[in-house]
């Protein structure tokens, strides 16, 4: 035992313990000297956005429409002369990562608590997971306040060139654009549903472009001609769907989004000819989507090497399928 | 030349980190896309040199040599831990522009390199100097690359555009990688200009002088034959 405490090894142990410990101690007292409190960073988004100091009241975040297929809603605030300041997360960045904005919205609130809206006023970056890429996306946030009609009249960000909505994107890093659009998009989402009183009349809404899109209601059956959006890195894709007594029974890729053939080649032989949704009702296509409109790892279809081609398919028979009650009883898209 | 002002060379110029050694080839290639990532990279891993030098100097005898590697890193890894609070507490912009580089300083070869090779082995005045020399090497060289690339990809010097030509191929990892052969092939044609010509001069200060016997023709000096 005597050996043993003189010797080399047991010396080695105790000096490396010493300075683990010694280190923990430091880094403890550090942090508390060192640390950065929510108000601290709330303070410093505000003088980031407002160049100084102003009143800045939390509000409640409605649970039903805290999440969409754009992201999640953090932190909601109502800043002086009625503006709003909305912390949101984007999804579908670089490895399946996200970005986190702050998007400020000029605003006016009505005597009768009506809320105007008059466009983005500044976007603030908070935070990434994953993004390895994201210092070069720093001229993106201020595009965002240069297309405040469009925005009025519906439109989104996107990083598709083609479309209705706004094209925003940093060459060589798509995905991180995609995830920031999607955060400010989050952001517009819930300040139209929530503040505006503009909700959506159909499920997967977001992830078809409706204006571009057209619905025939036949006789028990509805042929549907759909837009998907881009799901960047992946571009728009044309698809026809006819639904019967709410079972698909075709589908048809007229155009593929792909952006390369060898994803055209990645994607499962069953997805491209339609046989994968054929006889397929609501609640089986729902099963291979999760509520941000990712494929589950149940639906067997995450392992592709094309995931978001695969994904784009996979919404657009979801959105003919759970709507098909609905637009029937419409007899159309409303 | 004194010891201190070797050593200030040694680190700046004769062993610079990045065009010498071509030490922390990651860290400078990551963060030399522009001017202002590249100086805010450097100053962070010439305080960290710094700190990491000194305390490992300090502690050079009491660190038994079996473990002196995991207990360099583990001084390294709470430097740099210790610069990222004071970091995200003081300077919150440059703390977001390193991103994902400012946790990996901690493996940085030149950090680990120094520690193995000088501050494990010299007095803390010593081992200090080194660190901010070598430190200051590593943050002049990838600022220079940082102004060659964020001047010839984005038109550009220190966030302030200068003009609109661009060539997008300096601001990708590819152009990463020739500009900083482009430096270290310059910086080593540079640096053997300055030994040619040091050498040169130190030959003609050798020349002999003009009256000794050995520079008379042979023929004038007395009982010697041709």
């Amino acid at each position: 035992m005597k050996a043993f405490i003189k010797s080399n090894a047991f010396r080695s142990v105790i000096v490396l313990l010493a300075i683990v410990l010694v280190s923990g101690l430091l880094l403890s007292v550090f942090n508390d000297v060192l640390y950065v409190s929510a108000e601290e960073r709330l303070a410093r988004t505000i003088a980031k956005v407002y160049g100084e100091q102003v009143e800045a009241t939390e509000q409640a975040i409605s649970e039903d429409h805290r999440a969409n297929a754009y992201g999640e809603i953090e932190l909601v605030y109502l800043v002086k002369d009625g503006d709003i300041l909305i912390k949101s997360t984007g999804v579908g960045g670089f490895k399946g990562g996200t970005v986190t904005l702050w998007t400020a919205f000029d605003c006016t609130q009505s005597p009768d608590g009506k809320t105007k809206w008059e466009g983005i006023g500044k976007v603030v970056y908070e935070s990434n997971i994953k993004q390895t890429y994201i210092s070069k996306t720093s001229g993106m946030y201020a595009a965002f306040t240069l297309h405040n009609d469009e925005l009025l009249k519906g439109a989104l960000f996107t990083t598709d060139k083609s479309g209705n909505d706004i094209t925003n994107i940093t060459a060589g890093a798509s995905m991180s654009s995609a995830a920031i659009n999607n955060a400010v998009n989050a952001a517009i989402v819930y300040l139209r549903s929530v503040y505006l009183g503009a909700e959506q009349n159909y499920l997967y809404e977001d992830y078809i472009d409706l204006a571009n899109s057209a619905v025939t209601v036949g006789e028990g059956k509805i042929d549907y001609a759909l837009t998907v959006k881009s799901n960047s890195p992946a571009k728009q894709f044309l698809i026809d769907i006819t639904v019967e007594d709410g079972t698909i029974t075709a589908y048809e890729i007229k155009t593929n989004g792909s952006t390369a053939q060898k994803y055209i080649d990645r994607m499962p032989e069953e997805i491209k000819n339609g046989t994968a949704f054929l006889g397929k009702n609501e609640t089986q296509i729902k099963a291979l989507l999760s509520d941000k409109g990712a494929l589950t790892p149940d639906s067997g279809l995450l392992s592709t090497g094309a995931t978001r081609s695969v994904e784009s398919c996979v919404r657009a028979a979801a959105f003919a399928v759970c709507n098909y009650a609905l637009i029937f009883s419409q007899g159309g898209l409303e | 030349m004194n010891k201190y002002a070797k050593i200030a060379t040694d680190g700046l110029i004769n062993n610079n980190a990045t065009f010498k050694l071509v030490l922390g080839t990651c860290a400078t290639l990551g963060m030399s896309s522009t001017a202002f990532d590249g100086l805010g990279m450097g100053l962070s891993v010439t305080v960290v040199l710094l700190l990491s030098n000194v305390i490992i100097s300090l502690l050079r005898k009491l660190i038994p040599n079996t473990v002196r590697i995991p207990a360099f890193i583990v001084v390294i890894a709470t430097m740099v831990t210790l610069l990222r609070m004071a970091l995200d507490k003081f300077l919150p912009d440059l703390y977001d522009a390193m991103g994902v580089y400012l946790p990996l300083i901690v493996v940085n070869c030149v950090i680990l390199g120094r520690a193995e090779s000088f501050a494990s082995k010299r007095p803390v005045l010593e081992s200090a100097l080194d660190g901010v020399s070598t430190g200051l090497g590593f943050t002049v060289a990838i600022t220079v690359m940082g102004i060659l690339r964020e001047f010839l990809g984005g038109g550009a010097l220190f966030g302030i555009k200068i003009m609109d030509f661009t060539i997008g191929f300096f601001s990708n990892q590819a152009g990463a990688f020739f500009v900083y052969g482009v430096c270290i092939a310059l910086f080593v044609f540079i640096g053997d200009r300055i030994e040619k010509s040091r050498r040169v001069k130190q030959a003609r200060s050798l020349r002999l002088p003009a009256r000794s016997p050995l520079s008379e023709p042979a023929a004038e000096r007395e009982g010697t034959d041709v």
